[in-house]
């Protein structure tokens, strides 16, 4: 389980994140939808230990990521949005180079690296140095590099972004996989049919704070829309009219 | 903690040894270099020898006004002078003779009238380049001195005067210098400047690679998600560089020794003693490990590998800049030793001439690099911040 209390991130006047606060629950999908520039990718840094909150805290089945962060990303797996891997390696290279960085040796190394290229279907690029990977098969060894170490917990940032439909159909096999595993699973989109589909609570970040955290079904009842994105459009919306990024709507 | 600093270590230099570009920055070039020197230095060697043994002719006007005996006295100093038809000014002020002599119609006359006879010497130290063998007005001058004593002792005598009351003060000047040791006079200056930018240069390409090219990569930010420490990724992340730095840096320094041994013989010279190849690599390793911390220093805040690049440059310029701070201001006593970067360029550059080096200075070198390590280390970690590190903007 990840606790989230009251995370705050200002640069210089900049409210980047505003006092953010949410659980990600053991076996569930938690989806973080917002507008580009919300808070999304710096909640998910903090909650990842890259950047230091000014003010909150993070657990990580219980241990704090500030006060102990190298135990906290032990039991953390982080799927970065960043596509980049070591072209020179291969991706049976990469994840053995990751899952040593998590203390793993021996035999029990070598069993999670083939674990890992199973159920990520990487047989038949396993050996291969990555340069010239697709994006798709690029995107297989990030998600390899976070599981490696089998954590209980997962940070995805936009996972299926810029893939292609199989592609993308596989990754969110792989998240309900994790799903029934029990494992507490974070991720970011900007797809709402994504998000309603798997998620099982979904948290709308606008201008650095949650304006609004339930199941995709409480969203739509909340705001009386029968599709999450005009739930999701209303209830952005209203965050950035509060915080006075935009004007109301007129009433028609 | 060792475990991860090796697994970084070990997947860092198999990903550089697999990129040609790291092995022919860090090994071929500095083996070639190594190779080149090794020959360019007995070639310079060779040259001085050249010229201090072969014939030296000089183009001249008015070998006609000469006397026998004075051709004598120059034949004796092995010059030789040759008649030249054309314009003798204008050819050498356009470099295309290093030097040229005009004797006067009156020289003779004047010789036997005992007056001054004049000579003129045209120079043009530029043609033919900087070790050219073309021309010595050295040796000319020794030789006119020594005509000169001659006569004068020739009129003095018949004068029935003592010669010796021309002569208050006899000094008697001779170099001992040996032609290799004149090459090793300007090896005193050129080795320790070009093995300190070497050593500079070594690790450059791979510790912008671990750093700024991570980075642009987008591979730094799922390493540092990883548990390893700062001081786990800094210190396994140095210690291939160094590694990648340090083997070329000893096989170039060891190929200074022992490539004069396959130079063809009209080239060879004494090659570096051992000696200076050991002094040369004491004091060269630690300061390796120094230039290495420099440069990720110098990369880690960079965000993409060219930047990197352009601020690593900064590393040559202090390897110049110790080389020629002890080329014009050697160490004045034992402590200046401890000064980083300049204890072991001038520790390099003593013992290229043989000097005698006090018995604290290669102590003193390796203990100044050492200390520089660790505050360069300590500047290091300060930078290593996860936070600024990945998401700065430079």
């Amino acid at each position: 389980m990840i606790q989230v209390d009251n995370l705050v991130k200002h640069y210089g006047d900049i409210k980047a994140v505003d006092g953010v606060s949410f659980e990600v629950p053991d076996g569930q999908i938690t989806g973080l939808i917002g507008p580009n520039g919300a808070g999304k990718t710096t909640t998910l840094r903090m909650m990842a230990g890259l950047i230091q909150p000014q003010q909150g805290k993070v657990l990580i089945d219980g241990v704090d990521t500030t006060r102990e962060p190298q135990k906290a990303r032990a039991l953390l797996g982080v799927q970065s949005d960043m596509l980049g891997v070591y072209p020179r390696l291969t991706p049976r290279e990469q994840l053995r180079y990751y899952g040593r960085l998590q203390g793993l040796r021996g035999d029990q190394l070598e069993q999670r690296v083939e674990a890992v290229i199973s159920d990520l279907h990487m047989a038949n690029i396993a050996d291969r140095r990555a340069e010239g990977f697709s994006r798709g098969q690029r995107q297989k060894i990030i998600l390899g590099r976070a599981l490696v170490h089998n954590p209980h917990n997962i940070l995805m940032d936009e996972p299926t972004q810029g893939l292609d439909v199989m592609a993308v159909r596989e990754t969110r096999e792989t998240m309900a996989l994790f799903k029934e595993q029990g494992r507490a699973m974070l991720f970011s989109t900007h797809y709402m049919d994504e998000a309603e589909r798997l998620c099982d609570q979904i948290a709308i970040i606008a201008h650095g704070k949650i304006v609004a955290c339930g199941t995709p079904q409480a969203l739509r009842a909340q705001t009386g829309h029968n599709n999450l994105e005009d739930s999701f459009i209303a209830l952005a919306g209203e965050g950035l009219v509060r915080s006075g990024e935009m004007a109301p709507h007129p009433e028609p | 903690m060792f475990y991860r600093i090796r697994s970084i270590w070990q997947k860092e230099l198999m990903d550089n040894l697999r990129d040609r570009r790291s092995v022919i920055q860090s090994l071929l070039f500095a083996i070639g270099f190594g190779v080149f020197y090794a020959v360019f230095n007995p070639l310079i060697s060779a040259s001085f020898i050249e010229q201090a043994e072969s014939t030296q002719h000089i183009p001249t006007q008015g070998i006609e006004y000469t006397t026998p005996a004075f051709l004598d006295v120059l034949d004796a100093y092995g010059i030789v002078l040759e008649t030249y038809e054309g314009d003798l000014t204008a050819d050498i002020e356009r470099g295309a003779l290093p030097a040229g002599l005009i004797i006067p119609p009156s020289f003779a006359e004047s010789l036997a009238n005992t007056d001054p006879a004049g000579l003129t010497l045209y120079v043009n130290p530029s043609a033919g380049g900087l070790f050219s063998p073309d021309f010595s007005n050295e040796r000319l001058e020794l030789a006119i001195n020594a005509y000169n004593s001659n006569t004068a002792v020739e009129r003095i005598t018949a004068e029935d005067l003592d010669p010796d009351i021309l002569s208050p003060i006899a000094l008697s000047e001779e170099s001992l210098m040996t032609p290799q040791q004149q090459a090793g006079l300007f090896a005193s200056f050129s080795l320790p400047l070009i093995v300190t930018i070497l050593i500079a240069q070594s690790g450059v390409f791979l510790a912008i690679d671990v750093t700024a090219g991570e980075k642009e990569r987008g591979t730094l930010e799922a390493l540092l998600v990883s548990p390893a420490s700062d001081v786990e990724v800094l210190v396994g992340k140095l210690a291939a560089v160094f590694t990648f730095a340090v083997v070329p840096v000893t096989l170039t320094l060891l190929s200074f020794y022992f490539a004069t041994f396959f130079l063809p013989e009209s080239v060879q010279a004494a090659p570096f003693p051992f000696s200076v190849i050991l002094v040369a690599l004491l004091v060269g390793i630690p300061l390796t490990l120094l230039f290495n911390v420099i440069v990720l220093i110098l990369a880690v805040r960079q965000n993409t590998f060219k930047d990197a690049q352009a601020a690593s440059s900064l590393v040559t310029f202090l390897g110049l800049f110790a080389g020629f701070v002890v080329a014009f201001r050697p160490p004045q006593s034992d402590l200046a030793y401890l000064i980083p970067l300049y204890g072991p360029v001038a520790v390099i550059s003593k013992s290229t001439l043989s000097a005698p080096l006090p018995e604290t200075a290669i102590p003193f070198a390796i203990l100044g690099s050492v200390v520089g390590v660790i505050v360069a280390l300590r500047i290091a970690l300060r930078l290593f911040n996860r936070e600024r590190l990945l998401y700065s903007t430079g």
